[in-house]
């Protein structure tokens, strides 16, 4: 704010012309005052638009007719932290959503890929069925069913053709001392366990399991002496009788060292 | 003493002239944590401790957690072995109580039992000596019983792995 401070201008003639002196200082010096303090800032905040108009779905809110119309909105202030990102904005009953019809909700569902060769695992894929694709004059749950209907029927092979087949990784174990051991991989995302026994004194290979996350558990079989010594990959546990290794990913041949 | 989560460069200790030290100020290095008793400790295995640790030089931080729960007697952390420790530039902290099932039990040591904290291993305090293993990426890889890795070596070996991570 620029002020002109009181009596910094005075007058022979009158109050209104001392006054028009303090006004015409204002008009010829208050834009470059106002100019010279520095006062900008940036905005950070979220711009909202809609870049894509086609980009909408109808959708019945909490099952209640009418029908809402969402469009897909971009934030567009490149000062803004949120830049790029997009949201669905509910813009209310529309034309383009018919009023006497029900919309499905959002459907999203995992299948795991099941056509990899020689028993080998596949990885999980999600299947999702967008708002709004079926919709039902009858009720919700029609348009609801339809969704998973969808999914059911080709969430499958969707999966068996864009998800991965695990590869089989080689195991190898070390084993110095003169017990045999118990060694189970059990696969995190399958559940399914591999179990290897192996003798005391031996060294090599003791089978393959597919390429993943596991759980791996060694125990020496007849035997409570808490002095074992194990390690797979680059873990260890020492001074113990069985020990648990958890989240372990084995992606390339792995060492097993019982000592 | 510590926050609850399960970033290991998160955590904060204090050491036993109550200076607040920052894990994040280790990322990089090795870490080795060795728990140990807060009174009448085994000199013979301090020493050999010492002796491995200095092999590591810069690349290795130790840290020695005295546990209440070890010792029957009470402790002086002013005198001791513990002070042999920080002339040789390993960081003591306060001592803590250790018990898995005490609520007083330190969110650190949570970190280092828990496998729901660490994701890797779930092993309970059990003996003076037990000790850590920490990678220069923050990554729990080694909990070792003690006395064995001391007196045969594996403690060396570990410390050693060059690990891929």
């Amino acid at each position: 704010m620029y002020t002109v401070a009181d009596g910094t201008y005075s007058s022979l003639i009158s109050q209104a012309d001392a006054d028009q002196k303090a006004l015409d200082d204002i008009d010829a010096n208050g834009q470059v005052y106002a100019n010279d303090q520095n006062g900008c800032s940036i905005s950070v905040t979220p711009i909202w638009d809609v870049l894509d108009e086609d980009s909408t779905y109808c959708l019945t809110v909490n099952g209640q007719l009418p029908a809402h119309q969402f469009i897909k909105e971009t934030n567009i202030n490149p000062n803004s932290p949120l830049y790029g990102q997009t949201r669905w904005s509910d813009i209310g009953p529309q034309s383009s959503c018919p009023a006497n019809m029900y919309f499905n909700a959002e459907r999203i569902q995992n299948f795991t890929r099941n056509n990899c060769s020689g028993g080998i695992s596949g990885s999980v894929v999600a299947y999702r069925v967008p708002p709004g694709k079926y919709s039902s004059a009858i009720s919700q749950a029609d348009a609801d069913l339809q969704a998973i209907s969808d999914a059911n029927t080709n969430g499958q092979n969707y999966a068996n053709q864009n998800g991965v087949c695990a590869t089989n990784i080689q195991i190898t174990c070390l084993n110095t001392r003169s017990f045999n051991y118990d060694v189970r991989f059990a696969n995190e995302a399958t559940g399914v366990t591999y179990a290897f026994y192996v003798n005391a004194n031996t060294n090599g290979n003791i089978g393959t399991v597919p390429s993943g996350t596991y759980t791996i558990y060694i125990c020496p079989f007849n035997s409570y002496d808490p002095s074992n010594n194990y390690s797979v990959g680059y873990n260890y546990i020492t001074g113990v009788v069985c020990a648990s290794f958890y989240s372990i990913s084995i992606v390339s041949q792995t060492e097993v060292r019982i000592y | 003493m510590a926050n609850a989560q399960q970033d290991f460069y998160l955590f904060e200790l204090t050491d036993i002239s109550g200076r607040t030290i920052s894990l994040k100020d280790y990322r990089g290095k090795k870490v080795l944590i060795i728990l140990s008793n807060s009174s009448s400790p085994d000199s013979l295995r301090v020493n050999k401790i010492s002796k491995i640790i200095k092999e590591f030089g810069s690349k290795l931080t130790t840290i020695v957690i005295p546990i209440s729960d070890f010792s029957s007697t009470s402790h002086d952390n002013s005198k001791g072995y513990l002070k042999k420790y920080q002339k040789e530039g390993i960081i003591v902290t306060e001592t803590i109580i250790a018990k898995r099932t005490s609520q007083q039990q330190s969110v650190f040591l949570k970190w280092l039992t828990s496998k729901d904290k660490n994701n890797r291993f779930d092993i309970d305090v059990q003996v003076p000596f037990q000790m850590f293993a920490i990678s220069e990426k923050g990554r729990l890889y080694a909990v070792m019983a003690g006395n064995n890795d001391i007196d045969k070596g594996y403690l060396r070996d570990i410390l050693a792995v060059n690990i891929k991570e």
